[in-house]
């Protein structure tokens, strides 16, 4: 554990996710009708941004890899059995609501946890959410440059308090959809438990 | 002759469940509302499933443990907001106070299914032994499925 509460990379990304967290909340308090509109936050937040990654079938791509495309990115990780599932399970019903303008969005599934996560693990686990959905994974560097990027945050606990790391460890992480442009800009972003219908309506407005 | 009572009730409602229609189950004090879990994809190790209980009783009961045949361990896990991370919590018992209802629900409490001996398919069933302190051991059968259903009233849309 003491690896991780001396990494200044980590702490970096806490305070990046302080930050950008008073500005989503400020959004929040803003909106009213919750009716699944995408629309931009004020400019100069800066989520998302050039990355490389190792796709699930062991290939190097890069943000230009989706270029032209718009992105639906969430973070999070293999072992977790509740929001991560929920939330991918969302994105794919996202995707295909969209009829024949689906082909236009590309589901990316980025995990946090690339130890227990590696490449070839990922193909089956994305393609029961979506057939298109690419999942991504990498080194730690290349993992924690890309959550940096997007500014999410993750941090490692082991399964009993004050216990070792081990192999059954819990990520806790951040839980959004992010809503990229065809040049990977940020659009916008949706919290858990999104009707799949209403991200497919706010992704309509922007396509 | 109440053990026959609980008996019957079982039976009836496992029918009842087969059947597709209501999947509930009452023991005594003790209802329990449709007990699903979620699909696990290939490679996710964990699965969580999901089910309200009422403790119509109006003495307090504590669910102390589960288990089932299709993963190692059972635990009890919350979700609380760490700052604005996602932070999943064991709770080692689960209170229930007297005419009390608790929803186990997607993206908040859930039994943690640990080690599953195999990825969960949706339309399986599978059983689920529920300890209680007062109560004593109930089980049921949990439905899976693909299943969006999610945390209701916390519906917000950020911007």
């Amino acid at each position: 554990m003491d690896k991780f509460r001396r990494n200044p990379v980590l702490w970096l990304i806490v305070l990046g996710a302080i930050l950008v967290y008073s500005v989503l909340e400020g959004g929040l308090l803003g909106d009213k009708k919750g009716d699944g509109t995408a629309t931009t936050l004020a400019t100069g937040v800066g989520i998302g941004g050039p990355f490389a990654l190792v796709d699930q079938n062991g290939q190097t791509v890069t943000h230009e890899n989706f270029a032209g495309k718009l992105m639906l990115v969430y973070f999070g990780f293999t072992f977790c059995p509740d929001i991560c599932l929920a939330e991918l399970m969302i994105m794919g019903q996202a995707v295909d609501l969209l009829g024949p303008q689906a082909e236009e969005v590309v589901p990316i599934f980025i995990t946090v946890d690339p130890k227990r996560d590696p490449p070839e693990k990922m193909k089956d686990y994305v393609a029961a959410f979506h057939p298109r959905m690419v999942g991504l994974s990498g080194s730690e560097e290349q993992v924690t440059a890309a959550a940096k990027a997007y500014r999410v945050y993750y941090k490692y606990m082991p399964a009993k308090k004050d216990g070792e790391l081990g192999d059954d460890y819990n990520v806790d992480h951040t839980s959004y959809i992010y809503l990229m442009d065809r040049s990977g800009n940020y659009l916008a972003h949706f919290t858990k438990g999104q009707d799949p219908q209403a991200i497919a309506d706010g992704i309509k407005k922007v396509l | 002759m109440k053990r026959f009572a609980v008996s019957v009730c079982f039976v009836l409602a496992v029918s009842i469940a087969a059947l597709g229609h209501a999947h509930d189950y009452s023991f005594g004090d003790i209802k329990i509302t449709h007990p699903w879990a979620r699909f696990t994809p290939p490679g996710a190790p964990n699965g969580a499933a999901y089910l309200v209980i009422e403790n119509k009783s109006a003495a307090p009961d504590r669910l102390i443990g589960a288990a089932t045949p299709r993963a190692a361990k059972v635990e009890f896990h919350g979700h609380e907001m760490e700052g604005e991370m996602m932070a999943m919590r064991q709770r080692e018992a689960i209170d229930l106070a007297a005419k009390d209802i608790v929803a186990f629900e997607p993206g908040g409490l859930h039994l943690m299914l640990l080690k599953l001996t195999a990825p969960l398919k949706d339309g399986e069933r599978f059983p689920l032994t529920l300890r209680f302190e007062n109560a004593g051991d109930i089980s049921i059968e949990v439905v899976v499925e693909r299943g969006t259903e999610t945390k209701s009233g916390t519906h917000h849309q950020m911007k």
